[in-house]
């Protein structure tokens, strides 16, 4: 039974302009606009599957404030850049991470951290402000989006270092079947992060693990719940994982997350959605239930 | 028979001039339509913001100038005053006006003191003055600055002729 509907999209919802509607917006021809992009790095639209920009209207609306507090465009823009939506935001961590500033981007993380949780910054700040560079499906990343991705691995690692240790005896293993600058791999890497901080033990391995290697995890690790993410492996590999978890463990879960597995009218696999948050939080609620202590099956040698 | 629509209030400062706009980068004076509202930016260069000033001190095209605010950073420079000074605007905003221009002759009797005449024109004291400065590490080289009023937001406008 599915515990969330799949959804067709994982773009978080935010005001956008088209090009037209923020230069009439900003009294200027959207040849200008475009030219300032260029120029000055900002506006920082965003690009559709089409390739149309899409500007963040609190980024119009900040630029036209400063044209009535300075003498010149580039000095607007500087004061626009700064102020963004508020002391952090995606948007700004965006500008920063385009222009490769990454004592900047550390700068916003640190203000994001005096107002919201670990989590919250997570999933409001760095993972849209990420999300925010990735270009259209089938292309190559860009050298910006590289450089943030890299970035943000960095930080979710660091934030993974100082974690609790784990309170619960129970485990979770996650098998992760994203490639380096997918955007799946760091909300991966965010639920690791948010499990740890719950007070989970948490392993998170690649899904490309041959089955003696998989069998072996399993056996050491016994997880109480098994979580796939990544949309990069093959189905014969997802199958492996799933089949060698039922085969090696009794009352194990196997779930998904961010859609790792095809969709299907009655899927199998129970949907933990694509919030890191509200994944832990569904997670939380499987350990929290009765207890199934999850056993070796007995009597099956390791799979080779 | 007379047009209205082409008549407009002006505006006029208190020695009975026009105010004129100019764009704070190419310094080309914006040509409003009547029934068009004015944009702040210079639909021109795309670089600059429209600035109003006294057409007395407003610069000509080709005349280099910069935007000083009461605090003696400089807020804009023009094109030209890119090129005479051999600074890039983005470089240059933000910093010291003396970082880029100085008295002359500081030490002449009567000599204006250029820096207090940018404080008092930029805060507010109307009264254009001229006075002669010399980019700040070049010796021999003089120009005949004359300093205005200028905004929004009010700064000193300073052109260089």
């Amino acid at each position: 039974m599915p515990l969330v509907p799949r959804q067709a999209s994982f773009e978080l919802p935010m005001s956008v302009l088209r090009t037209h509607a923020a230069a009439a917006m900003l009294g200027v021809s959207p040849n200008t606009l475009r030219s300032w992009e260029r120029r000055f790095g900002y506006p920082t639209p965003r690009r559709t599957a089409g390739g149309h920009r899409q500007f963040d209207l609190a980024e119009i609306e900040a630029l036209r404030q400063a044209f009535e507090e300075t003498h010149n465009v580039s000095s607007a823009i500087s004061i626009a850049r700064e102020r963004g939506t508020g002391p952090s935001s995606p948007t700004r961590l965006r500008s920063a991470l385009r222009r490769f500033e990454e004592i900047e981007a550390d700068r916003i993380l640190e203000e994001s951290l005096a107002v919201r949780s670990v989590e919250r910054t997570v999933e409001e700040v760095l993972l849209p402000g990420v999300a925010g560079l990735d270009g259209p499906k089938g292309e190559a990343p860009s050298a910006e989006m590289g450089f943030a991705w890299r970035w943000a691995t960095g930080w979710l690692a660091a934030a993974k270092r100082v974690a609790p240790a784990a309170t619960r005896p129970e485990s979770v293993l996650i098998f992760d079947a994203s490639a380096p600058c997918d955007i799946d791999a760091l909300h991966a890497q965010a639920l690791e992060l948010c499990l740890r901080r719950a007070g989970i033990r948490t392993l998170m391995l690649t899904a490309e693990l041959d089955s003696g290697r998989l069998a072996h995890v399993l056996g050491t690790l016994t997880p109480r719940l098994v979580v796939m993410t990544g949309r990069r492996a093959w189905l014969d590999a997802l199958g492996r994982i799933a089949y060698g978890s039922r085969r090696a463990l009794e009352h194990v879960e196997i779930l998904d997350f961010r859609g790792a597995l095809p969709e299907a009218d009655q899927p199998a696999v129970p949907r933990l959605g694509t919030s890191a948050i509200g994944a832990r939080d569904l997670l939380l609620a499987r350990l929290n239930a009765p207890d199934v202590p999850v056993r070796r099956r007995s009597g099956l040698a390791q799979a080779g | 028979m007379r047009r209205l629509r082409s008549l407009r209030p002006v505006e006029v400062v208190e020695r009975g001039l026009d105010v004129v706009s100019f764009c704070g980068h190419c310094a080309l004076r914006p040509d409003h339509a009547a029934d068009a509202p004015p944009s702040r930016v210079c639909g021109h260069c795309g670089l600059g913001l429209v600035l109003r000033a006294a057409a007395d001190v407003a610069p000509r095209r080709d005349e280099p100038f910069l935007i000083v605010d009461t605090t003696l950073s400089v807020c804009a420079v023009s094109a030209a005053a890119e090129q005479l000074l051999a600074v890039d605007e983005t470089q240059a905003v933000n910093k010291h006006v003396a970082d880029f221009l100085v008295p002359a002759d500081a030490n002449a009797p009567g000599a204006e003191n250029l820096l207090a005449l940018l404080v008092a024109v930029a805060g507010g004291s109307g009264e254009p003055r001229t006075t002669v400065v010399r980019p700040r590490q070049e010796f021999g080289v003089r120009f005949k600055a004359r300093i205005g009023p200028c905004g929004p937001p009010p700064a000193a406008l300073l052109v260089l002729s």
